[in-house]
């Protein structure tokens, strides 16, 4: 009994479930060491908290669509688009903050469905589909606020209310952003939503024959995602103090990269927040680190990358980064199905191999 | 001209797949080649066409002995096939898909020569008396069309010479329907006529008896007839094909033999009746099964059994004049639908399509009884799944005993009991299960039967699709057979046709149209009101 408990938890805890952990300790200590003054204080925490926050629920957003095998491109387009419609509500219809936030989610819920129309009703593949529709998000974004930031009421009482209040100098969008992994967290890991959204997201064709409904829960993927990088778009643009188009989809790369590498965390190959969580915290921790420490200007990115390529090179020795990856595309739901003895849609060669096979 | 196989011997895992074959094709003769699945037919095909050296044995083409394992030299000698699945690319057009298996004609500066290529093809055609759109994507192409042009591909002279002297068609009527059919005979005649030696092997025996003068029959690796076409008899080949056994009622030990209550044939309605089933290859199909009683469908490769429990559980595009499982009607079949209906799908590729392999055995398990365990805001129960899945694991007697443990490094056997524990979570009242014994020993095969014989003893009622009869024959209650997309006969357990033979001469005689399906239609409807 022992021995196992034993192997239960160096499983957990080895370098294999959680390197990105280790690799977030080792930062710290080193950036400690190198610059005691400088980094290792509160307010470099705080730094990391409050500015990678909005990165980590754009990340957070995409996790129900990868988890069910689509990808969702357009969540930093949406987000700008969601930052500008409340910016330009702010400044055009009323100061008050509360019509920002709402101007922004609303117009994230559409979206949404605007996505869930393309992906589903149209049977585009999402990667396409969302490419496109995030195309058409931000040029309306550039449309609407004539290509300009808008400032006029964003830098005020809204910049007040949603970017600044804070409790230990931690603002509201890391709250945000704590709320929105622990839903996700019940929402994926503990609920009959969650087994399914994975289900799908693994064998399709599999979740299909067992009666999950594919299409409802992708389109709640989608809705969800939308909402989420919508209300990350209204945040950014609390913080700045101005909308401007812009903002959003500077969000997309560091997202996706957070994701891609907390999959590789906690759960072994299953997209899931508290990995995205750390993916976003080690990505930030480097990253002001290594401006704090005084390293040039290109050196985030170098780091970016460093870090994507080793952590999930690491987990993919146990053969789960790329082939996640792959499965995703055999996936897609415009793709073409490969089971041939489930789908008489495909040539006759292909039936026939399948029915040799099954002579 | 003439093309012989002399002694052939092969051995697959030390387990011999033929023995001491000697075979002669001659020059402008029609040659069927029969026998059982796994009868060995397709390794002696691979053997003359390069893909396998056997262990001994040799061929010659006109005394002259030709170097077996090089599919080049096969090619230059004028030995050509067309396998089962054609080897067409359905995107490229058929200019295109000739050039992949019949070589490229190049221009000085070694691009393809596309006008010498359409020569090529045309001259082909011209042989085989037909004719084919060039630049249309094979997708277009109906099933003959296909089959003509992969005929054609084969037969066209190579691009430095070497003409084909004989051509092996495996299994070529498979997809085809009833007049297709007949234009692909007329070819076969045709390309006889020009000198070409042809080797036809086919399950449906009538086809064979037809169109060949010379039939050999295959038996466990070994010739057990050779017989002049005009004079055999489908009865004669089929007995060849079965060897000693025919006759006998079972092949098997009767261990599994159905302890059918005599209740079930009488009590109440049908579990589940099935009207105007149509779906991909099967028309217009009807039956019905009683609560507890195990069905067996049985056809050739092509027949459309092999769609039917996919066509029954949504799997597949399939339409259906009405269904009614304990006489409440389906609105359509979709698998959302079975499910809510309980009816579960237990597929035949069990590598693929029937676990999620990421997923725990726990997660697999119980995600088609998911509603079942999820409580206030779909929360699932962890607790009562655990204690569910524990109590699955151990009347399977699932290894390893771990709920957690993956489904991708199960065995085989194991999966399958964990497909067999997930559908009858749902307590299904129809268990559709495809090729129940495929990919797995003779041991697990023995059990699997036995405890699907079990389940249908319990009151669940089974649909199994199966090509080999020895799944079935043990343990059914009755067995539909399929024909060309029709049900063309059931037979049950108590019938005089309840035998290998009787069952096979069922399935390989072809449905002679309407006088056969009016009789079905009778007994169908007999069938029913006797439920």
């Amino acid at each position: 009994m022992s021995a196992t408990r034993k192997t239960f938890w160096t499983k957990r805890l080895g370098p294999r479930s959680i390197g990105a952990v280790y690799v977030l300790v080792a930062l710290v200590v080193i950036f400690s060491v190198i610059s005691p003054t400088n980094f290792a204080n509160y307010g470099t925490a705080k730094l990391v908290f409050n500015q990678y926050a909005v990165t980590g629920l754009v990340g957070l957003a995409l996790l129900l669509p990868l988890s069910s095998g689509i990808y969702d491109l357009s969540v930093g387009s949406t987000a700008g688009l969601s930052g500008i419609a409340a910016a330009w509500v702010l400044a055009n219809v009323s100061a008050n903050p509360l019509a920002g936030v709402v101007a922004g989610v609303v117009v994230a819920v559409l979206a949404g469905l605007i996505n869930s129309a393309v992906v589903l009703g149209l049977g585009i593949d999402s990667f396409i589909g969302t490419l496109a529709t995030g195309s058409i998000f931000i040029a309306i974004a550039t449309a609407v606020s004539g290509d300009n930031t808008i400032a006029t009421n964003v830098n005020g009482a809204f910049q007040q209310d949603v970017a600044l209040k804070n409790i230990l100098g931690l603002t509201l969008p890391v709250f945000v952003t704590i709320a929105a992994a622990i839903l996700l967290y019940i929402g994926l890991e503990k609920s009959g939503f969650g087994r399914r959204t994975y289900a799908i997201g693994f064998d399709v064709e599999v979740a299909r024959l067992s009666g999950v409904r594919v299409n409802g829960i992708r389109a709640a993927g989608l809705l969800a995602s939308a909402t989420l990088s919508g209300i990350a778009g209204v945040l950014a643009t609390a913080q700045i103090g101005a909308g401007s188009p812009a903002t959003g989809p500077s969000f997309l790369l560091p997202a996706f990269a957070a994701a891609f590498l907390g999959a590789t965390q906690f759960k072994g190959g299953r997209f899931n927040s508290w990995g995205t969580i750390v993916a976003v915290l080690l990505l930030g921790t480097g990253n002001v680190g290594l401006l704090v420490v005084g390293g040039p200007s290109w050196s985030p990115d170098v780091f970016d990358g460093v870090i994507l390529i080793a952590a999930v090179g690491l987990t993919s020795a146990k053969g789960i980064g790329p082939l996640r990856i792959r499965s995703l595309r055999r996936q897609s739901p415009s793709a073409p199905n490969l089971k041939a003895p489930v789908d008489p849609g495909l040539s006759s060669e292909a039936e026939e191999k399948s029915a040799q096979t099954l002579a | 001209m003439k093309l012989e196989l002399r002694d052939i011997g092969m051995r697959f895992d030390n387990r011999p797949v033929l023995r001491d074959v000697c075979i002669c094709f001659e020059e402008g003769t029609v040659h069927g080649l029969v026998g059982h699945n796994g009868s060995g037919k397709s390794t002696l095909i691979k053997i003359a066409a390069g893909y396998y050296v056997p262990d001994s044995g040799a061929m010659l083409l006109d005394d002259e002995t030709v170097p077996l394992g090089s599919p080049a030299v096969c090619y230059q000698n004028g030995l050509r096939f067309v396998h089962q699945d054609l080897g067409l690319v359905r995107q490229f057009s058929a200019l295109e898909n000739f050039g992949l298996a019949a070589g490229y004609d190049r221009t000085w500066i070694r691009t393809v020569n596309w006008p010498a290529q359409r020569r090529r093809l045309a001259s082909a055609l011209a042989m085989l008396e037909t004719d084919l759109p060039f630049d249309r994507p094979v997708s277009e192409f109906t099933a003959v069309e296909r089959t003509l042009l992969a005929i054609a591909r084969a037969i066209a002279p190579g691009v430095d010479g070497g003409t084909a002297r004989f051509l092996m068609l495996d299994e070529p009527t498979t997809a085809l329907e009833g007049p297709e059919t007949e234009r692909l005979f007329s070819v076969i005649r045709t390309l006889a006529s020009q000198r070409v030696g042809i080797l036809y092997v086919s399950h449906q025996l009538d086809d064979v008896l037809n169109m060949t003068q010379i039939v050999t029959v295959l038996r466990d690796g070994k010739i057990t007839a050779t017989l002049e076409s005009a004079e055999a008899t489908h009865e004669q080949l089929v007995s060849a094909m079965l060897g000693a056994e025919a006759g006998q009622v079972l092949t098997r030990p009767t261990a599994h033999r159905p302890k059918r209550k005599s209740t079930h044939d009488l009590d109440g309605s049908p579990a589940v009746e099935v009207r105007g089933l149509t779906a991909h290859r099967i028309r217009n199909v009807s039956f019905s099964i009683a609560k507890g009683e195990c069905v067996g469908a049985v056809g050739l490769s092509g027949s459309g059994r092999e769609q039917l429990v996919y066509a029954l559980a949504g799997a597949i595009p399939a339409t259906v004049e009405e269904i009614r499982v304990n006489g409440v009607e389906l609105s359509g079949l979709d698998p959302r639908a079975c499910l809510d209906h309980r009816i579960a799908l237990v597929p035949g590729n069990r590598l693929a399509g029937s676990l999620v392999n990421e997923f725990t055995i726990r997660e697999n398990l119980t995600l088609g009884s998911l509603d079942t365990l999820t409580g206030f805001g779909d929360i699932v129960n962890a607790a009562e799944e655990r204690r569910r899945t524990e109590s699955w694991i151990e009347r399977f007697a699932i290894l390893p005993a771990d709920p957690n443990y993956r489904c991708i490094h199960l065995s085989g056997g194991n999966k399958q009991k964990v497909i067999l524990a997930k559908w009858l979570a749902i307590d299904p009242v129809l268990m559709l299960i495809d090729e129940p014994t495929a990919g797995v020993d003779v041991g697990a095969a023995s059990s699997m039967l036995g405890t699907l014989r079990s389940l249908a003893d319990d009151g669940h009622s089974l649909l199994i699709t199966t090509s080999e009869l020895s799944d079935v024959l043990p343990i059914a209650d009755r067995i539909l057979v399929f024909n060309r997309g029709s049900l063309v006969s059931i037979v049950g357990s108590g019938d005089p046709e309840w035998s290998e033979t009787g069952i096979l001469n069922a399935m390989s005689k072809a449905p002679d149209s309407a006088d056969n399906r009016t009789k079905i239609l009778e007994l169908h409807v007999g069938g029913k009101e006797k439920n």
